[in-house]
């Protein structure tokens, strides 16, 4: 088989086999990872690494073995460190996400989950100034109110308030017409029934 | 617990419900190897057809590892060199001492001769200019900017800038990718940043996208640590320094084309106006400097700027004719901008 003489050839050091190997895994490996990871730059950091660690460790390559899984075993390492760093990194979206929805077992299997994360993204982007610096401090950054206080130098009362009003203003952007977009009908609706529901998940108001 | 691989499906798909995420979530974050899961996407991976996606996703990343690559050939080989000169060396020095001057002119020549060798990107007024520099690390040069970096990256990747411009370095731990501003001096492993400093502007600014960035003043003194989406900017007349939490796509989005404003007095907007669009324009009344300015353009011409300017904010402006030089060309477009004495109360 071809690929087994590609592997071959790389682990006798021949740069050319790397190129055509590349070719062959490259773009389904940015892909793959890129359904996982859902950002284009770490996507293409775990390709980086992946055939990186694949040229730096060529001569213990086994020509023998498959080499797709090879490379799948190299790749899950990365995409799942990536994506317990872009946990980190969003928790603030679902925080919020949670603090101005109440999460009914409904709402738990029938909304677009990612939708609505970026829903809730696109929200904060859209904050008047002040409110977004102090939500992303406060939830992005983890910062206490006093910390916030200092660094902006305001009082911690007009800070909790701007909290306050930056969550109503994201509640309010989370209007029952948008959710209702979010929701799956198709996947759960039977096909003679395709209407859309009366009863939408109900929200909590702030 | 066994979990089906319709899950991992939908998820990869954007089209998952938040049980199904917390699912993926604990399954792929726990810390010990969850061998289980690795296997359903093992399966996963194995069915994956990415034949009909588009195919130049990853094209710049083959050149990236090429050039990775040859940089750690290139510190093999130098390894290898080394040895075998010594192994010469110490030959002749067992020879009678007479020879000992010879195996001095042998090793000469070994020395790196191209450490001074530089390369240097000019971005003219009006344009944006794109760069890869020898280490795969790319980027774009603002409008006005100059990039000079040494043609190997041998010891250090060490790059002067003037003007404006967005790195994306390539990571690399043993050799930090540094840029030496106007005044500043900022450290990277692998990130990507922008930066501001044009020799005629009073301030710079460092912003970060991802990553993590070290600067430091040229005197070696260490100034702040940035996060993704903090700002640096620092006066140098007042030596103030300012750190403030922005949305850093902001700052980048001049890479597209955008020209994008954001809570700017008039004076940076003018400034930023001249050099975009190579022309020259000049505020009127200084008092015209209190008011900023919150837009974004897209591939806009300057007369559609201005129009959007004087609609919303309380001035005018008038073009001045241009005038041929000596030698038949004419001149830049100079566009001087005042207060609308007929407006200046609807905004007060």
């Amino acid at each position: 088989m071809l690929e087994t003489r590609w592997v071959a050839e790389l682990k006798s050091g021949n740069a050319l086999a790397f190129d055509e190997l590349f070719r062959f895994y490259g773009k389904r490996l940015y892909y793959f990872s890129l359904g996982y990871l859902k950002s284009k730059t770490d996507a293409e950091e775990v390709v980086q690494e992946v055939f990186m660690k694949i040229w730096q460790n060529r001569a213990s390559l086994n020509p023998e073995l498959s080499f797709g899984a090879y490379l799948f075993k190299i790749a899950y390492r990365q995409i799942a460190e990536r994506f317990r760093k872009a946990t980190q990194e969003q928790k603030y979206l679902h925080d919020v996400a949670s603090e101005v929805l109440t999460f009914t077992e409904e709402m738990d299997v029938r909304t677009n989950y990612q939708s609505l994360l970026e829903l809730v993204k696109k929200l904060i982007q859209q904050l008047p100034g002040r409110q977004r610096e102090v939500i992303i401090l406060r939830k992005m950054e983890g910062l206490s109110v006093a910390e916030i206080a200092a660094r902006l130098d305001i009082s911690p009362k007009t800070v909790e308030n701007h909290i306050t009003e930056a969550l109503k203003n994201i509640h309010a952007g989370m209007d029952q017409e948008s959710i209702a977009g979010l929701l799956f009908f198709v996947l759960f609706v039977k096909e003679d029934s395709l209407h859309i529901p009366s009863e939408l998940p109900q929200l909590d108001r702030v | 617990m066994t979990i089906d691989i319709n899950i991992l499906k939908r998820f990869f798909e954007g089209k998952y419900s938040r049980k199904d995420y917390l699912v993926i979530r604990e399954r792929l974050v726990s810390a010990e190897d969850d061998r289980e899961f690795r296997e359903l996407m093992l399966s996963h991976w194995k069915e994956f057809d990415s034949t009909r996606l588009p195919d130049n996703a990853v094209d710049h990343l083959l050149d990236k590892l090429q050039h990775q690559i040859r940089l750690e050939e290139n510190k093999e080989k130098r390894k290898f060199s080394f040895i075998r000169t010594f192994q010469r060396i110490a030959a002749i020095l067992v020879i009678p001492l007479i020879l000992s001057f010879l195996a001095y002119m042998y090793f000469q020549p070994e020395q790196p001769v191209l450490t001074e060798a530089y390369a240097e990107i000019q971005c003219p007024m009006g344009v944006r200019t794109k760069f890869v520099l020898p280490d795969g690390t790319t980027g774009f040069l603002n409008n006005g900017s100059t990039l000079t970096y040494p043609v190997t990256f041998n010891k250090a990747r060490k790059v002067t800038l003037k003007g404006e411009a967005y790195f994306d370095v390539v990571h690399n731990e043993e050799m930090p990718f540094v840029v030496s501003s106007g005044n500043l001096h900022i450290e990277v492993l692998g990130t990507t940043f922008n930066v501001i400093s044009y020799s005629s502007e009073s301030t710079e600014e460092v912003i970060l996208q991802s990553g993590k960035v070290d600067i430091s003043g040229h005197n070696g003194e260490f100034i702040t640590q940035l996060l993704p989406n903090e700002k640096l900017r620092i006066d140098m007349e007042t030596g103030k320094k300012v750190k403030s939490t922005v949305i850093a796509s902001q700052y980048t989005s001049w890479t597209e084309g955008k020209l994008v404003f954001r809570d700017e007095d008039m004076k940076q907007v003018a400034q930023r106006l001249s050099r975009w669009y190579n022309a020259e324009i000049v505020l009127e009344d200084k008092s015209l400097e209190d008011y900023t300015f919150y837009a974004t353009f897209v591939d806009e011409p300057l007369d559609e700027v201005l129009k959007l300017l004087a609609f919303t904010t309380p001035i005018t402006y008038r073009e001045e004719k241009r005038e041929a030089t000596t030698d038949g060309q004419f001149s830049k477009r100079r566009i001087i901008i005042a207060i609308n004495p007929k407006k200046i109360n609807q905004f007060k």
